[in-house]
């Protein structure tokens, strides 16, 4: 209890509530808005006749009524959650894909020197410098001209899985790095396999890389809408982050379901942050020199 | 064993998704329809399907955000739909471009032809060919909330008087609020007053006599009677609408089932201008039912068209999907005579306007409303500022036109054609001389090439190909019009490079008048330059501190975390536009906050150093819980022990950041660094969607240029150009930040 207390009082906890204050604000808007059950919230005029802090609570957005109405039509209106299973598809896939490719990739660059090694990790790195916005029609043309797979969760699945390719390969690189060299030169010297110390001993070692960088792929494929609006052409294979943009343009906008939908995609988000925090938080190499 | 089964039943997936339909006599047709219209257009067709034994008409319904880039990538490359609906206006680039749309003059008969107004058909008809049926039309009309206003304004003068009477700007209330800094709004002034940005014989005029008066106008409502409200758009227009703040708004049927059920509104076409006594002539966008070129079955697609414009079908489409018809004997059904909403929009169809459909008048929107936006905040004179954008524009149309007008002779000079067969066998020799070393180095490497290839070969062909595609697009002279024409003939040198490394055009304007080009490539380096160091000091920073924060138990860990990683889970295209709002001068919260505390409200999106901060903080927001991420993975790689050997000697919490954890924490957090230079270099988003380039694109960082040259001016090589200019600069800078911070370090 006095630990609470004391934890309570710190610099720490008040640099991280403030934090977190700025965080919510915005977030409070989507989802008032969600929880609303109409396209707009209220605007903020403050009340002139209200004291400080009246004006001041004016200006926390809250929906009139709560309702559910949005997430209704979200969900009934349209093939929200086929679309939110394509996602999670695509997305796992993407996840899967591009952490086997990136975490073989980095290994090598991290634990062997070969020529090329330095050129090879400079041009994942250019990949990311040119804009996205001009890569659409190549992109068409490879994926769906050339490699005949258009309207295909494979080639989103693909695309989306060398675009994460990069971070994902400097980013393990980087953590590879700081594990300790010791433990794989004592399982060389008792015989084991290199690809045995890399299943073995390095990945698991590098959980906490592995579940940042799986993240990032994850996320990657999770909000991308411009090529896989432009990919598919059967409404039953959008992913969600196409199917939420029905909601906007730029005539008139249902800007409550869209909000309602936003809150309903990030659910699968938190959650599997909630699943990966534990490789961030307890200290897993710690001990891992003696071992 | 369970990993397997799972990778089983994914590859299960991935194959179904491969799986094709085929059906031998399906049409597909694409559109953008929503909500209400889209029922009806969904239920004509499949009455339509029922009726026919061979054909089957399948509808796609793609989101308006992608619409066009959609179209633009499949129909000239021989894929997408038979069919498809859109607005009116792209006709005449499509025209031009080359394959795209397909005239459908000779298949179209006469007495379905006699279905539309004139007005409506001349709008699909671009240099003397005939390019689709109208379907349903789109125009501003006058809405007013009939509580306030008893009898809809005939005049201008009028519509003012009124409008002054219902507003009171203290407690946010307005007499009118319509979408006017948007240049398809302010149409309606513009061709009140004169034959609107282009003169009889389509060249534009935008600085006009007829063309300064209408802004003239706009600025007197905007500044001297001060009726609108300040930064509109259609979210805020019909908020306030609904909120019955805004006693009328210039708005069109797309806004009806949005008003709230409890205000009772009315439509009026829209008032006379009072000094002239011609009426306020909005412009209209057609929709229109567009064939494709590659189609294989034109026939069957034109029966679809004729089934859609029909008389039946055009009633659905009014009374079910809430649409105007473009047949118009459609009003004539008494459910729609008494629809007096329908009426008031179909009587307003009499003084509108279509939108031209030259393909110069794509090139008109975006300057036109920054344009517009400097006026009406009095930031520029309505001549002087038209004079200068008819000078700008006349430059990007000559361009387009040149581009256009090379001859098909033209390719690349001799010797790069000679060039490509001797830099292949070149290579080829070089492979054949080093075989033994090239077999050597595969052999004792092996396991590392083995390790590495897959993912380099996806990049291969993935990310180096469109980048070789890019960077042959730069040499040429690639827009709009000629973008399907043969390479070859498109070939240009180092000219787009020259234009753009040469533009030392500072400054515009003389003496008192002078003031910065925004539009210059310096300007926009400078800003970008500003933009990422910013970001990405302030984000790592920050990250860092809340992710030592966190590192150590604290009560509400866990809590805290979830929250702070939640602006990364949202989709960041609401969360951006809800800082947008939040910024808004006259409804945002942040300014009611900062009178709340006694600060003068501030004009977020004037100047250049305000607008630059609606972009930072949004971006700051939206990046520091990635980064945060980033940062706790790598604090797990240090050692606890470390810090308790530190202590242990009595070092103190500074001591043992600046000498155990930074020193630890370096291999993750510079990779980490260098890529957030490189996204936040080409952060399009954030300033696109929050400040996008205000005021006058003086914020614009060098990838939203890129696009503006790309997908505003339509010089498409242009900006291939910029984006390998920006592409040069971040490599420059990566190969300087890795040798300064090592992070190649040999391998052990």
């Amino acid at each position: 209890m006095r630990r609470i207390l004391g934890d309570i009082c710190s610099w720490r906890f008040a640099f991280l509530l403030f934090a977190s204050a700025i965080v919510i604000y915005p977030l409070l808007w989507v989802v008032s808005l969600a929880f609303s059950g109409q396209q707009s919230l209220q605007l903020v005029v403050d009340p002139p006749d209200a004291g400080f802090w009246g004006q001041l609570a004016a200006l926390v957005p809250l929906p009139e009524q709560w309702s559910l109405d949005n997430f209704r039509a979200v969900l009934t209106e349209q093939l929200f959650m086929r679309w939110l299973f394509n996602s999670l598809v695509v997305a796992l896939s993407t996840t899967i894909v591009g952490l086997s490719l990136s975490c073989t990739a980095a290994y090598a660059f991290s634990r062997f020197s070969f020529p090329g090694r330095e050129r090879g990790l400079m041009l994942f790195l250019i990949s990311q410098m040119f804009p996205a916005v001009l890569m659409l029609i190549p992109l068409y043309v490879i994926v769906v001209q050339w490699l005949g797979l258009g309207n295909s969760w494979l080639g989103l699945v693909l695309v989306y899985s060398i675009t994460a390719l990069p971070f994902c390969v400097w980013m393990l690189k980087g953590y590879f790095d700081t594990l300790p060299y010791e433990i794989e030169e004592s399982a060389l010297l008792e015989g084991a396999s290199r690809l045995q110390i890399f299943y073995r001993i390095i990945l698991p070692l590098a959980r906490p890389a592995i579940a940042v960088t799986g993240l990032f792929s994850f996320m990657t494929a999770w909000n991308e809408f411009i090529l896989a609006s432009i990919f598919m052409d059967d409404e039953s294979r959008y992913t969600v982050p196409v199917g939420l943009r029905f909601f906007v343009s730029d005539y008139a906008s249902d800007w409550g379901f869209f909000a309602a939908g936003s809150v309903l995609v990030s659910i699968p988000v938190i959650l599997l942050f909630l699943a990966l925090q534990r490789f961030l938080v307890s200290g897993l190499s710690a001990g891992a020199v003696k071992g | 064993m369970l990993a397997v089964g799972w990778a089983k039943l994914l590859l299960l997936l991935l194959c179904l998704g491969a799986t094709k339909s085929f059906a031998t006599e399906e049409l597909l047709l694409w559109h953008g329809y929503r909500g209400a219209e889209r029922q009806a257009l969904e239920r004509l067709l499949d009455d339509y399907n029922r009726s026919q034994v061979d054909v089957r008409v399948r509808a796609l319904a793609v989101p308006y955000g992608g619409y066009a880039d959609k179209l633009s990538a499949a129909l000239p490359r021989g894929q997408g739909p038979d069919l498809f609906i859109f607005a009116h206006d792209r006709i005449g680039g499509w025209g031009r471009a080359g394959p795209t749309i397909a005239p459908i003059g000779e298949v179209a008969a006469p007495e379905v032809l006699q279905r539309f107004p004139e007005k409506l058909l001349g709008a699909m008809r671009y240099r003397g060919h005939l390019y689709g049926l109208p379907f349903n039309f789109k125009s501003t009309a006058l809405i007013y909330n009939r509580a306030l206003i008893a009898q809809p304004p005939v005049g201008s003068d009028e519509m003012i008087a009124l409008a002054r009477a219902h507003t009171d700007r203290k407690r946010g209330r307005f007499g009118l609020a319509y979408s006017y800094t948007e240049p398809f709004f302010h149409g309606a002034l513009m061709n009140a007053f004169g034959p609107g940005p282009f003169d009889g014989n389509n060249r534009l005029a935008l600085d006009s006599e007829a063309n300064i008066r209408s802004l003239q106008l706009l600025a007197d409502w905007a500044r001297g009677d001060a009726v609108l409200p300040e930064e509109p758009n259609s979210t805020l227009v019909s908020e306030l609408f609904n909120q019955g703040r805004a006693a009328m708004v210039i708005s069109g049927p797309w806004m009806l089932g949005e008003i709230a059920p409890q205000i009772d509104y009315g439509v009026a076409t829209l008032p006379l201008i009072s000094e002239s006594g011609r009426p306020l002539a909005p412009w209209v966008a057609v929709e229109g039912l567009f064939m494709s070129p590659w189609s294989r079955h034109r026939a069957a697609s034109y029966r679809v068209m004729e089934f859609l414009t029909r008389r039946s079908a055009a009633e659905t489409m009014a009374i079910s999907g809430g649409q105007l018809p473009a047949n118009l004997s459609a009003f004539e059904h008494p459910q729609l005579a008494a629809n007096r909403a329908a009426v008031a929009f179909r009587s307003q169809l009499d003084s509108a306007v279509p939108i031209p459909n030259l393909p110069e008048m794509t090139l008109l929107w975006a300057p036109l409303e920054n344009v517009l936006k400097k006026v009406v905040k009095g930031a520029a004179q309505p001549a002087a500022e038209l004079q200068r954008l008819q000078r700008k524009l006349e430059r990007d149309i000559a361009a387009l036109e040149a581009s256009r007008q090379q001859d098909a002779e033209r390719g690349p000079p001799v010797w790069l054609q000679g060039a490509v067969p001797l830099l292949l066998l070149a290579v080829v020799t070089a492979v054949i001389l080093r075989r033994r070393r090239i077999a050597e180095s595969w052999r004792r490497n092996r396991t590392a090439y083995l390790y590495v290839l897959p993912a380099m070969l996806g990049m291969l062909l993935l990310v180096f190909f469109p980048l070789l595609y890019g960077l042959l697009l730069s040499f040429t002279d690639t827009t709009l019009l000629n973008e399907n024409s043969p390479l070859a003939s498109r070939w240009l040198g180092l000219d787009n490079y020259v234009g753009i490394l040469g533009d030392w055009n500072l400054w515009y304007g003389e003496g008192a008048e002078r003031s910065i080009n925004f539009d210059n490539f310096y300007w926009t380096l400078l800003v970008t330059v500003c933009w990422t160091v910013s970001n990405v000091i302030i984000s790592v920073g920050l990250a860092l501190l809340l992710a030592l924060a966190l590192h150590r138990p604290i009560f509400g860990r866990t809590g805290f975390r979830l929250l702070l990683i939640l602006p990364w889970a949202i989709p960041n295209y609401i969360t951006a536009l809800v800082w947008k709002g939040m910024f808004h001068p006259q409804f945002g919260v942040i300014n009611q906050a900062l009178q709340i505390f006694g600060i003068a409200p501030v004009a977020w999106f004037d100047s250049v150093g305000a607008s630059f901060f609606t972009g930072l903080v949004t971006n700051l927001w939206l990046s520091i819980p990635f980064m945060m991420v980033v940062i706790l993975g790598g604090l797990q790689s240090i050692p606890r022990e470390l810090y308790e050997a530190a202590r242990v000697e009595g070092a103190g919490r500074w001591f043992q950041f600046r000498s155990i954890t930074l020193p630890l924490l370096k291999p993750v957090l510079v990779p980490a660094t260098i890529l957030s230079v490189v996204w936040t270099f080409n952060m399009f988003n954030v300033i696109y969607l929050v400040s996008d380039g205000a005021p006058a694109g003086a914020n614009d960082i060098l990838i939203t240029r890129a696009f503006r040259i790309g997908f505003e001016k339509y010089q498409y090589a242009y900006a291939a150009a910029y984006s390998m200019v920006i592409l040069a600069l971040l490599f420059c800078y990566a190969l300087w930040q890795t040798r300064v911070s090592r992070a190649l370090e040999v391998a052990r």
